[in-house]
């Protein structure tokens, strides 16, 4: 009699845990879970390489499963990738040394809304979007509303320190993270204690989020909450440049007025922006949203409007943001044509910097990627003292070099970055292996990254191959 | 009285360390070991008061800059020395106290103001300089850091991000792992964290917050970039009573809930709020207590007539302390609640008018602006009254714990309850947040030996903090763990200490800094 093979055992393992519907290792699934939407894997898949296939899938509902699924892989020394929406755009969801995707969908339970204390307990593999239905039904709001809104799980957005098109007004999604629930790669069932604040040490919620699924899987979270605004106001104005449109919202968020989205965007994504507004309206558009209660938005929108008008802008009424706001997850689903298409690279680059060195930012990254790739910018997830700016970039090549332009573009943008002291933003979290390295940008805290990863994660089964190896942000591929 | 100091550094070791930071930048001298033998823990001033205070540091090193600071990082991990980082020595929880001996790396020299910038509103300092100094500054150059804690003249910038500060103002200006957007820390290997350059953050962990609050078990803190705000234009003062506590959280709770940002929030249950009342200063340590009785009179009698009743006198002040508890029943005036406004002149008055319908709907009774106002201009005294109940031989303590706003209440009830018959205990809830706020009790006892009273300051210390646990709040909103709340805190965080753990071995593996404190 022979052995079964380990994978055989393997399997038998997850179908004790998951029982037989609750694992998968068709060749149909593990293909489609070996892909996220980075555009450097969806460039390679297109050029016909066969990405890393993941061994089995599974679909935990419990975190008693997930800590048994941990305990399986810590003794079989078998990766595992937490998975979410799979929206991801920095390759961190990627099973690049096989393995086991824990698909976290299933958790997708609201497990608890206090609404004295505005704190909602969730499941980590619920969708952006379904917890902010839940919400509103009952008058409240996360107001945390990332382009992926539709596809995108709440686990994720911690795991990629996601920010929404209303950052300015709600924080980043680590910011709405009151506690969280995680298993550890021993199986271990931790969480966070649930209080407003605390001095009882190291914020630990901030050592898990960003960290792309490779120290724990979350499990549970909750967020902070707010009544949903009676009132929704937009504004916009044009202006003659780029640095007036910063300037006024430099000066409009430094003067205390709290907009709940600001988005300035060059010529170019403007027109994309106004496209089917019947307005002919050009220039350096900047968009305002305020919400909240009546008297408190209009006195906030009379204040912006002088700084508005002051700092050289031409009033453009409501529509053009209100026009934004209607369209503004479609936007991510509108490139995917041009994504798809032979030749073509396409990919956004997001750059933060202090406000006294956003302009510089702008300057060059327009200098150095314009010289390979068409390029447009719109400056958002703005505050008091600084904000990103989205460089999105689109080229022809020929085919079969699309990759290589891609590398190029990003190395590109890595020294203009670094020439006018802006930093890649977080919430693009990750970037592909061969163009973020975070040695060089975290500096000293990579090497206690690392040992902190050794010491959770001792056998190296949580999504193995991404920052916890030292071989890059993100994942790379093979 | 003799003190028996244990060995201080090596000659050899003083001679390594001469060389990094001159013959001028350290001492070995028997009054600085006594000096940084503790911070402001009250047990460490008991002991202090009976001429012992128990860890002494080997020596005391003034750096002057960064390098020097890595060297000495450097040296004692070769020669295996614990390092203490120390600011200004004002913490509560014994956070500093040399528990094995080692090097005091006081920062006070480092204490620039390196940039200050209108366009980014951040400025950057070193770590070293004191609150006070560093506000003045700001406040010279048209700005304000927003920090106020009680103790901003004799704490310092360092010392707020390690133990995770709040200022009186933190509803609007938040606590101090709000304002932070950049850290240089010097880790135990010698290498430096930077995250200043990087304001706007990195993909990956937030390290700033993983620095925050570490208490300096994990670097040391030595620049720090912080946002900054204008100045306020306007300010609106207002006060109200309220029947009840319930009323009065109900009414905190609204105003936050409704994206109100008072600049000062605060209540104040009913023993606080007669203590508040009477004297009028919109603060006080129990130490007003005092005021009530010719205590000084009676003593200078009591020596000179009858030396042995003086004992009996100050076991008087424990019972009398229980007695007071029971003084609620004859509050008449309910809770007083007092605000303060303040930022840009459109947006501070239209704030207040909409608290003023709030705390109006709820059934407060306006008081008008004065206790608000006194609050206000005596904020900073409290810590410094503190010294008189110590005098009198007894004691006086802060418990300042948190919870969402549904267990607030609860959390109030189940700590007084706890230590209510071991102590006087008040309160005031302060530090809004929409999803809760925390409670800031003040305990005063006395025993008849600093044997007995210590013993008691640990009981009234473990009933709160297992009051705490057990409603579901957190052991410290500001004050931080340090060494007296180790053990509660690894409680706090059941298996979530592993992880802390971790994160402590993968910074410092052979635990040089700071260690024995944060149940490390």
């Amino acid at each position: 009699m022979s052995r079964p093979s380990p994978k055989t055992e393997i399997l038998q393992g997850l179908k004790e845990i998951f029982g037989p519907n609750r694992v998968n290792d068709s060749l149909v699934r593990t293909l489609v879970y070996a892909q996220d939407i980075s555009p450097i894997s969806l460039l390679r898949a297109r050029g016909g390489e066969k990405p890393v296939l993941p061994d089995f899938i599974v679909w935990p509902e419990t975190v008693e499963e997930v800590s048994r699924l941990m305990r399986l892989a810590g003794q079989r020394k078998i990766p595992v990738t937490p998975y979410g929406g799979g929206s991801s755009m920095s390759g961190a969801s990627k099973p690049i040394e096989g393995g086991i995707i824990c698909d976290m969908k299933r958790m997708k339970r609201v497990l608890r809304l206090d609404e004295d204390s505005l704190i909602v307990s969730a499941q980590t593999g619920l969708l952006g979007v379904h917890l902010e239905h839940h919400l509103q039904r009952k008058g409240y709001t996360l107001g945390h509303f990332p382009l992926s809104h539709h596809s995108s799980t709440l686990g994720g957005m911690l795991a990629g320190r996601s920010a929404g098109v209303a950052s300015t007004g709600y924080g980043r999604f680590e910011d709405m993270v009151v506690s969280l629930q995680a298993v550890l790669p021993d199986g271990s069932i931790v969480k966070t204690r649930t209080t407003p604040r605390s001095a009882t040490g190291p914020n630990l919620n901030r050592l898990f989020a960003g960290s792309q699924g490779t120290l724990a899987i979350i499990t549970r979270l909750k967020l902070r909450i707010k009544t949903l605004p009676p009132t929704l106001s937009f504004d916009s104005y044009t202006y003659r440049s780029f640095e007036r449109g910063v300037r006024a919202a430099r000066t409009l968020l430094q003067s205390g007025a709290h907009p709940a989205a600001l988005r300035l965007s060059d010529p170019k994504e403007t027109s994309q922006t106004l496209a089917g507004l019947e307005k002919g309206i050009k220039g350096h558009l900047l968009i305002l949203i305020f919400e909240g209660h009546p008297g408190r938005v209009t006195r906030m929108m009379e204040g912006a409007g002088e700084i508005c008008r002051d700092t050289g802008g031409k009033p453009r009424g409501e529509e053009p943001a209100a026009h934004w706001h209607q369209r503004r997850f479609a936007e991510g689903y509108r490139k995917s044509p041009v994504l798809c298409r032979p030749g073509t690279v396409m990919d956004s680059i997001l750059v933060g910097a202090p406000w006294s060195r956003v302009m510089a930012v702008y300057e060059e990254m327009r200098n150095i990627l314009s010289k390979r790739a068409r390029v447009s910018a719109t400056l958002s997830h703005a505050g008091m003292n600084g904000a990103t700016i989205t460089f999105a970039v689109t080229c022809e090549t020929k085919v079969g070099s699309e990759v290589d332009l891609l590398q190029a573009l990003w190395q590109d943008a890595r020294h203009a970055a670094e020439t006018a002291g802006g930093t890649f933003a977080p919430q693009r979290g990750a970037g592909v292996r061969e163009v973020r390295d975070p040695a060089k940008e975290w500096g000293a805290a990579f090497a206690w990254y690392r040992e902190i990863k050794e010491g959770l994660d001792p056998f190296q089964i949580m999504n193995p191959g991404k920052i916890g190896r030292g071989e890059g942000i993100g994942a790379g591929t093979r | 009285m003799t003190i028996h100091l244990p060995a201080a550094a090596s000659a050899e070791t003083v001679e390594k360390l001469a060389r990094i930071v001159g013959k001028d930048g350290l001492s070995i001298s028997p009054l600085s070991r006594i000096l940084y033998s503790r911070d402001m823990y009250p047990v460490a001033l008991m002991h202090q008061a009976e001429g012992v205070t128990g860890h002494y540091p080997q020596v005391v090193v003034w750096p002057k800059k960064v390098p020097e600071v890595v060297r000495v990082l450097k040296l004692a991990r070769s020669l295996r020395l614990p390092v203490i980082p120390f600011g200004a020595g004002s913490g509560v929880c014994g956070g500093t106290i040399p528990v094995r001996g080692g090097i005091i790396l006081d920062l006070k020299k480092m204490n620039r103001v390196l940039e200050v910038s209108g366009e980014d509103m951040s400025f950057t300092a070193e770590a070293g300089i004191m609150g006070q100094t560093l506000e003045m500054e700001l406040n010279r150059r048209g700005f304000t850091m927003g920090h106020f804690p009680s103790s901003i003249y004799c704490s310092t910038l360092g010392g707020w991000v390690a133990a995770r500060s709040a200022g009186q103002l933190s509803s609007k200006y938040g606590k101090i792992e709000d304002m932070v957007l950049g850290l240089e820390v010097v880790m135990p290997s010698g290498d430096i964290l930077d995250t200043l350059g990087s304001p706007m953050g990195t993909a990956g962990p937030d390290w700033n917050q993983l620095v925050i609050g570490s208490e300096g078990t994990l670097g040391v803190v030595t620049k720090v970039c912080c946002r900054l705000n204008p100045l306020p234009a306007t300010r609106r003062f207002a006060s109200f009573n309220f029947p009840g506590l319930e009323a009065g959280i109900r009414a905190m709770r609204m105003m936050m809930r409704n994206g109100l940002r008072p600049a000062a929030l605060r209540l104040y249950d009913e023993l606080d709020t007669m203590l508040v009342g009477t004297k009028g200063d919109g603060e006080n340590t129990g130490a007003g207590l005092f005021d009530y009785l010719p205590w000084e009179r009676l003593e200078t009698r009591l020596r000179t007539l009858a030396p042995g009743l003086i004992n009996r006198a100050q076991r008087f002040v424990g019972r009398w302390a229980e007695v007071a508890n029971k003084l609620e029943g004859l509050n008449r005036d309910g809770c007083l609640m007092i605000l303060m406004f303040e930022g840009e002149d459109a947006a501070a008055p239209f704030e207040y008018e909409n608290a003023l319908k709030i705390c109006d709907q709820l059934g407060g009774k306006n008081r008008g602006p004065e206790p608000a106002i006194n609050w206000y201009k005596n904020r900073y005294h409290v810590s410094y009254k503190m010294s008189k109940v110590f005098y009198y031989g007894a004691f006086v303590d802060t418990v300042e714990v948190a919870a969402t706003w549904q267990k607030v209440e609860a959390l109030y009830a189940r700590v007084r309850d706890a230590i209510r018959n071991q102590a006087f205990v008040m309160a005031h809830f302060s530090h809004a947040y929409p999803e809760g706020c925390s409670i800031y009790f003040t305990f005063i006892s006395a025993a008849a030996d600093s044997r007995k009273a210590e013993k008691k300051h640990k009981e009234v210390w473990r009933r709160a903090m297992e009051a705490t646990l057990h409603v579901g709040g957190t052991i410290s909103h500001h004050h931080g763990v340090g060494l007296s709340k180790g053990r509660y805190l690894v409680e706090e965080m059941g298996d979530m200490m592993r992880v802390l753990r971790c994160v402590k071995e993968a910074a410092d593996p052979e635990d040089i800094l700071n260690p024995g404190k944060m149940g490390l």
